[in-house]
């Protein structure tokens, strides 16, 4: 028997791209496959087990948004790719820890890449608004949203299409997940103003 | 609602050109939907985080499970097509005892010879004998145009092994793996110009890892053996010491010996 040897980068990449079970296993076997990248984190750039770990997480979780959103091109083989991400990352985590600077807050990076079509001058204003939200209050809000509402929106920003979420979930199509997706979001807007005002 | 809809649409690329436009001068004329933009972000942040914090909760759960064996690999090598590097695989399993009998072979080689007070040339030699005969084979049910050329390799082969490993640099001039057999081949076939050509484009490549460029320069510099060329490969080897590059190892024992 020979349990993992027939799984491929081909393998794996294939079956991130199908969202559903198939994209979980795949995650993990990605994890499995490269994990020993923990010790060169610790051998290599000195970092604790923790935050080596927590690096290649990151690696592993940018790494599976390029697969799945196309941006990994397959020029070069998972290891080397992987790698490379997880040699910058460690770089990175290296100058936090020796500035102590805070990471970027995820929405400029989001608004970055959702907005990157937008002028300047469009997306300041979209970035000045996101800066003064309260996050800890729209997490709040939004740990109070139901467990159907929660795990809707979290395949949502996982990458799921409507169409996924409605296998993954048993709806009965797409537009049914659309409209009670939205209709979360509109709940956890209301909720958010309110408490916000 | 509709204001998140026609967001939602807009992230999803679902507006044409003439609506993406209305939708940026909205933002700029209209606070509100602006606003409301911002939130949508903002949830999608908070979401996408929590997404990652769970994995990551599940990866520190498989890492508990299956702590990482040293798998002493190179990990910025080139394995396109390959089959991903597992801990539980057979042949992975036995190298660290190949690798121990190689060190073995070698040492003892290096025991018998040694009072014969060897040249560059010849210690060069008990290297390639000893250590490139073979090229380490991947085991697969897939076997890709690198695992022909170095089954070709190991068959002796090695002008044939040369055309296959060159047919894969045409097609990819950045495969590292590929550029260093082809170094070997060239080495082991007495093209020291080729093979030193070969070494040294890889030694330009800073994207790798692991580089063992250095190391097979010097080993070539060994074997040629021209005036100056022992100095050089010296200064090379002390080199892949110094900077702890791949092979320090085998350099610390070539810098063991007189030659």
């Amino acid at each position: 028997m020979r349990p993992d040897n027939t799984i491929t980068d081909a393998n794996i990449i294939d079956n991130l791209t199908r969202n559903g079970n198939d994209r979980r296993k795949a995650e993990d076997q990605l994890f499995n496959g490269y994990s020993y990248f923990v010790k060169e984190g610790i051998r290599k750039y000195s970092l604790a087990e923790e935050d080596a770990l927590d690096v290649y997480s990151d690696t592993i979780i940018s790494a599976i948004e390029k697969i799945t959103t196309g941006f990994f091109e397959g020029r070069s083989s998972l290891k080397t790719y992987l790698f490379r991400i997880f040699h910058n990352k460690c770089v990175d985590r290296i100058r936090q820890l020796t500035t102590n600077k805070n990471r970027i807050h995820r929405t400029a990076a989001l608004a970055d890449q959702l907005l990157s079509s937008l002028s300047d001058s469009a997306k300041s204003i979209v970035q000045r608004m996101a800066d003064r939200s309260d996050f800890d209050v729209l997490r709040t809000r939004l740990n109070e949203l139901g467990d159907n509402c929660r795990k809707m929106l979290a395949l949502f920003a996982d990458g799921y299409t409507d169409k996924e979420i409605a296998v993954a979930m048993d709806y009965k199509t797409a537009e049914v997940v659309k409209t009670s997706r939205l209709r979360c979001l509109e709940r956890l807007r209301q909720s958010y103003n309110v408490l916000k005002h | 609602m509709d204001s998140l809809e026609y967001i939602d649409d807009y992230f999803k690329g679902l507006l044409t050109a003439d609506q993406k436009k209305e939708f940026e001068q909205r933002i700029l004329s209209d606070p509100s939907f602006a606003e409301e933009l911002a939130f949508y972000l903002n949830a999608q942040a908070i979401l996408k985080d929590e997404v990652e914090e769970e994995k990551k909760a599940r990866f520190r759960e498989l890492y508990r499970q299956n702590p990482p064996v040293d798998a002493g690999a190179d990990p910025g090598a080139d394995t396109a097509g390959g089959p991903v590097v597992r801990r539980l695989s057979p042949v992975r399993k036995l190298w660290p005892y190949l690798a121990a009998a190689s060190v073995l072979i070698l040492i003892v080689a290096a025991w018998l010879l040694s009072g014969t007070g060897s040249g560059p040339d010849r210690l060069a030699d008990q290297y390639i004998h000893g250590q490139l005969q073979n090229l380490p084979v991947k085991m697969s049910s897939v076997q890709d145009s690198l695992q022909k050329a170095i089954a070709l390799y190991n068959a002796d082969s090695l002008p044939e092994a040369l055309v296959r490993f060159g047919q894969l640099l045409q097609r990819d001039s950045a495969r590292a793996q590929a550029r260093v057999y082809s170094g070997i081949v060239c080495l082991r076939l007495d093209k020291y110009d080729e093979a030193l050509d070969h070494f040294r484009q890889l030694e330009a490549d800073t994207t790798l890892y692991n580089n063992p460029a250095l190391f097979y320069e010097s080993l070539t510099l060994m074997k040629r053996n021209h005036p100056g060329d022992s100095q050089k490969a010296r200064q090379l080897l002390q080199l892949v010491v110094d900077r702890d590059l791949d092979k320090k190892e085998d350099a610390q024992r070539l810098l063991s010996k007189r030659w």
